[in-house]
């Protein structure tokens, strides 16, 4: 189910409109459940899906969701302490 | 047909021989050790970490981090085509297919803007930059911005014949001065280059040139 939202997720965003990039944050929150089951072995990626998430509900410069926003950019610093924050270089 | 042409130099033998590394990776599965290889060696290339600011050597990194994990888990379809993207442009292009568009003219590339219009109007040129179709398109990157089209080594070889009288002609009419004059001073620098490209690409049976437009 992963990549079917991945692909659904992308064309919402290529919409360039502020209710499809909503739908495509709501697809990601689904996206992020899946893989942090998957991914449960692999920290740092899942650190780069959450901050994926916080960029899905980021829409021209505005915060589709800044609670949810900052939920997620708590998250990224508590895994960062842990040391799963998975900077990709 | 409108903006610019860029033409670089491709190796089309390397092409061919990472091409099954390519075609995996747009599987999104796993990576066999073949494919790993590929990467490794991109992600050892000099010219990996200049594309995007670090962004394709970032996501060679995580790849090659997890060879455990099928890519469809945790990469997305954009994420997958600038690798593919990167691969092609760092494994099997001269110098990493840098250009500049500042610069139209450089070691391994030439963009064709000031000379365009003149070369459109040469059947030779239509035939060989314009009349590939499909057939001519390289099969990777296939999505995405950029596609790039491949001419035939006999194109090459046309493209060289056909620039030769033009290079032999006088740079240009004394009494052009001013605009004019820039323009055809830069469009000889651009056949020039490109006369250069082609020679290059003829002098190993390995490459060839490519092209792609420039919006």
């Amino acid at each position: 189910m992963i990549w079917p939202l991945s692909l659904w997720i992308e064309a919402l965003r290529w919409m360039h409109h502020a209710d499809s990039a909503l739908e495509a944050a709501r697809l990601g929150e689904r996206r992020l459940a899946l893989r942090r089951v998957a991914l449960a072995g692999a920290p740092d990626e899942l650190a780069c899906s959450v901050r994926e998430l916080m960029d899905l509900y980021t829409f021209e410069n505005d915060s589709l969701d800044p609670r949810r926003a900052d939920e997620l950019r708590c998250e990224l610093a508590a895994r960062a302490d842990t040391g799963g924050a998975g900077q990709e270089v | 047909m409108s903006g610019e042409i860029l033409i670089q130099v491709i190796d089309i033998a390397r092409f061919q021989t990472v091409r099954p590394a390519l075609s995996e990776l747009e599987a999104v599965r796993t990576l066999g050790s073949e494919t790993r290889a590929v990467l490794l060696a991109a992600a050892a290339s000099p010219f990996a970490l200049g594309i995007r600011y670090g962004h394709f050597a970032g996501l060679l990194s995580r790849i090659l981090r997890h060879p455990e994990l099928e890519l469809r888990v945790f990469l997305t379809l954009r994420d997958v085509d600038e690798v593919i993207h990167g691969l092609v442009r760092v494994l099997c292009f001269e110098n990493g297919a840098k250009y500049s568009l500042v610069e139209p003219v450089g070691s391994n590339w030439v963009v064709l803007e000031s000379s365009l219009l003149m070369f459109m109007h040469l059947n030779w040129f239509r035939q060989i930059f314009l009349e590939g179709g499909s057939e001519s398109a390289l099969a990777y990157p296939r999505r995405g911005e950029v596609r790039y089209y491949v001419l035939r080594r006999e194109d090459v070889a046309r493209l060289a014949a056909g620039l030769r009288p033009l290079l032999e002609e006088p740079a240009l009419a004394p009494e052009a001065e001013g605009l004019a004059r820039l323009r055809a001073e830069v469009a000889r620098l651009e056949a020039e280059g490109l006369a250069r490209l082609a020679a290059r690409a003829l002098s190993a049976e390995n490459l060839t040139l490519a092209h792609t437009c420039l919006l």
